[in-house]
């Protein structure tokens, strides 16, 4: 997951760099203002307008850098960044896991316990000698002076609280009220009581010579109170102040952008009231000394001393980033005594107006700044406003969101309803198409059927009728006329086939039978007679396709009882009729021997 | 007015808010009745129309045939019913109209006479169907009832004491009659006995046979 996070927090870092961004920069060091409008596209980043004021109260000096700003570019961007000695550095050893960082809320409340004390000491650099140094109402010498007589006349009197460094300086003819006033005035917006801290912090893992690694926290601060001032300052000129950055270690960009890189230097940086020394391994913050400046200008002894205990024989170079005029004497004095070479912290941006040096590089680096805020890692530096809550918990967002909901809903049942309208109407317009058309071949089908039916029907009575005529015909013929023919050729063909020894005594068609059979009764002299009578019979028969079936002989008298003999029994029947069933002829029999009893 | 609007303040944002939101709901909801209205009716018509269709549109199950065919089937019956009923015309020709009563009695007696001219002894000679007259009120019933058989022609009885010889003359002549007529069944050809003839005597006698047909005219 938290891959998956860097990931997509380097893509979109990726896609900003593709386009082109502005952005005001403003650096505050406590006693003057400097600003810039930086454009960074990918990896290039280009000072538009530069300007600087000098302007006691804030707001001024920001409206006015606004106005010179406005002059040099065609629009200016709405957004800013701010660079202020009033965030304090400091780099710490926290008992964190550099790979498994604690939540931003814990990590917070760790940062915030170790830099209350440097907060602290930040309070006491701006004494009221100081701001007036700093505005250039008097000079160190003079400063010193008037602590002299400070601490004299208070050692003097009784009442020793009541003595002001203001009114000394007063009293000394060394700066007039409006002076002090002003510089009290400052002293009260640059020094900040609150306790609240709100923290930045950016890992700084170190790879020394040996190969050991080790880790420390870049860590910077400043009270919710100031950050507060500061926004909404920014807001009264309608810029977004969106990040807060440490002042120190602006010249830390310059130096990791530098073409030829620098395994291990000594960085020097002095800004108002301030020494900072930190020792620079690979691009990291190895370490940071910050030390009080009250003497106004550098002191090479107490920038070697400073410089001394974070030397290390692997470091050829050295860089300067000071606010002091006479920068090249220090550098000069630095090399010898410390026998390095000792470069001044200098990019290679244009600027558009004249600048100090020190102006000059600070905005440089806070520009540098900028563009490493594009990458993954940015640059230590604290947000200007509390990430604003999720959107749904923000009440001002409803409050328009639900009518604008309200529309959109109406606007969509509106839309549903009267594209449901016109879907329904096509439909129904389709299904009565359909529905018709359906009718229409439907009184196709049925005048087809009843067609069908009504051929049906003739052919049904045709055929019919055929099969009567047909059934008809082949009773008149087949029947009618053939039996005419076909009776006198049988009773011929009986009696030709009787001899002497062979008598028929009756013949007869039954009136029920479903054989078309005629049964003859008989008798023979002998068995013999009678089957050769039955042969020749059957014989003679053949051509009236006739045939003699269920032939019976069996012993019995004549007609007159005189003789003994065989009686005969057996049926004519057409050739297409196969031989008999058994008991059909005995049914027969049955039935005829009782009509014969009846008969007589 | 975006400044108007700021300068309102929070309540009085929230209140006209609430009256435009108010207004909205209800101004739609008078709107929507009218679409509301068309929708359920146009929905209703569609769902009947769905209906109708479903209930009354079922497609007649079509014909399993070719009516074309049939009516060409049609005219080859046709043709083979007036053959038929030529070829039929022709054969029943040559039987006696069995509605003509005239013609069926002058056959009758073309038979009696034949069979009294060969000899024959005619015991019986009537017609095989009963008919009772009373129940007909028409001649052609009668006629139709002395059809209703198996060979569909007036039926008589015929029964006779003959010689064989005169039998088969008899029934020789039933071809040349002024029509057709035909032993359609031999009810009975058995040899007739006196009681008190013996076999000697019956040796020196013509054999008498004792005939039942039925005739169809």
């Amino acid at each position: 997951m938290s891959a998956f996070k860097i990931s997509l927090e380097q893509s979109i870092a990726l896609l900003r760099g593709v386009t082109q961004q502005s952005k005001l920069v403003f650096i505050f060091n406590g006693f003057y203002w400097s600003a810039a409008v930086v454009a960074t596209q990918s990896k290039e980043v280009k000072i538009e307008a530069s300007a600087s004021s000098n302007l006691a109260d804030n707001r001024a000096a920001i409206s006015d850098l606004i106005k010179q700003l406005s002059n040099k570019v065609k629009r200016l961007p709405k957004q800013a960044v701010l660079f202020t000695s009033g965030v304090v550095t400091g780099l710490l050893d926290l008992p964190v896991d550099a790979k498994k960082p604690r939540p931003p809320a814990q990590m917070q409340e760790l940062i915030r316990w170790e830099l209350e004390n440097f907060v602290a000491d930040y309070n006491e650099l701006w004494s009221l000698g100081a701001l007036l140094t700093g505005r250039g109402y008097i000079s160190s010498e003079q400063r010193h002076e008037i602590a002299v007589e400070l601490e004299i006349r208070r050692s003097a009197s009784e009442n020793r609280g009541l003595t002001r460094y203001g009114e000394i300086a007063i009293e000394l003819g060394l700066a007039d009220r409006e002076q002090v006033d002003e510089c009290l005035l400052l002293q009260e917006k640059t020094i900040s009581h609150d306790e609240s801290l709100i923290c930045g912090w950016q890992l700084q893992p170190v790879v020394d010579s040996d190969g050991n690694e080790s880790h420390a926290w870049l860590c910077c601060a400043i009270s919710e109170q100031k950050r507060q001032q500061w926004l909404t300052l920014f807001q009264k000129e309608a810029i977004q102040l969106q990040w807060i950055h440490p002042l120190s270690l602006v010249s830390l960009p310059i130096i990791t952008a530098l073409p030829e890189p620098i395994n291990e230097t000594l960085v020097l940086e002095q800004h108002p009231e301030q020494l900072i020394a930190y020792r620079l391994v690979n691009g990291r913050v190895a370490n940071l000394q910050v030390e009080k400046n009250d003497k106004g200008d550098v002191c090479v002894d107490r920038c070697c001393a400073l410089l001394s205990e974070l030397l290390r024989p692997e470091i050829s170079t050295l860089y300067l980033h000071v606010y002091s005029t006479d920068n090249s004497v220090l550098q000069a004095q630095l090399a010898s005594r410390l026998g390095r070479d000792v470069l001044l912290v200098k990019g290679n941006l244009k600027l558009t107006s004249s600048l100090s040096q020190y102006q000059a590089s600070s905005l440089e680096g806070a520009a540098y700044t900028l563009l490493a805020g594009k990458s993954s890692e940015p640059a230590l530096r604290i947000r200007s406003q509390a990430p604003p809550p999720p959107l749904y918990k923000n009440i001002n967002f409803w409050r328009y969101a639900l009518p604008v909901l309200l529309i959109l809903a109406i606007i969509s049942t509106e839309t549903y309803g009267r594209w449901k309208l016109a879907h329904d109407r096509a439909e129904l317009k389709v299904i009565n198409k359909k529905y018709s058309e359906s009718q229409k071949l439907n009184s196709q089908l049925s005048s087809m059927n009843s067609d069908f039916s009504s051929a049906q029907k003739k052919l049904d009575e045709q055929r019919l009728l055929l099969a009567d005529l047909n059934n008809e015909s082949a009773l008149l013929a087949d029947v009618l006329l053939a039996r005419t023919q076909f009776v006198p050729q049988l009773l011929r063909v009986v009696a030709q086939s009787i001899d002497d020894e062979v008598t028929i005594d009756q013949l007869y068609e039954p009136q029920r039978s479903t054989i078309p059979g005629i049964r003859v009764l008989g008798w023979a002299a002998s068995n013999i007679s009678a089957s050769a009578f039955v042969v020749r019979l059957n014989k003679n028969l053949a051509q009236l396709q006739f045939q003699v079936s269920g032939v019976e002989i069996r012993a019995g008298a004549g007609r007159y009882q005189e003789m003994q003999g065989y009686a005969l029994d057996f049926w004519l029947v057409p050739l297409a009729i196969d031989e008999l069933d058994g008991d059909f002829f005995d049914e027969d029999k049955g039935s005829k021997a009782k009509s014969k009893r009846r008969a007589r | 007015m975006i400044k108007q609007w700021h300068g309102l303040g929070h309540k009085k944002q929230n209140q006209v808010l609430i009256i435009f939101c108010m207004f909205m709901v209800l101004g739609y909801g008078f709107w929507y009745m009218g679409l509301k209205k068309d929708l359920t009716e146009a929905d209703q018509r569609l769902n009947r129309r769905i209906d109708r269709i479903e209930k009354r549109s079922r497609a007649p199950v079509a014909a399993l045939g070719n009516v074309t065919v049939m009516e060409r089937s049609l005219v080859k019956l046709t043709k083979q019913v007036e053959n038929a009923q030529k070829q039929n015309k022709q054969l029943v020709k040559r039987f006696v109209p069995h509605n003509d009563f005239s013609l069926k009695q002058q056959l009758k007696r073309e038979i009696a006479a034949q069979a009294e001219s060969l000899g024959m002894r005619v015991k019986r000679f009537e017609d095989s169907s009963r008919v009772n007259e009373d129940n007909l009120t028409s001649n052609e019933e009668m006629y139709q009832q002395e059809v209703s058989n198996a060979f569909g022609r007036p039926l008589i009885l015929f029964e006779t004491k003959t010689s064989f010889h005169s039998l088969l003359l008899f029934l020789d002549s039933l071809n040349r009659l002024s029509y057709h007529v035909s032993p359609v069944k031999i009810l009975n050809l058995e040899v007739w006995i006196p009681e008190d003839q013996g076999a000697n005597e019956a040796m020196q006698k013509v054999q008498v046979i004792e005939v039942g047909l039925l005739l169809a005219l």
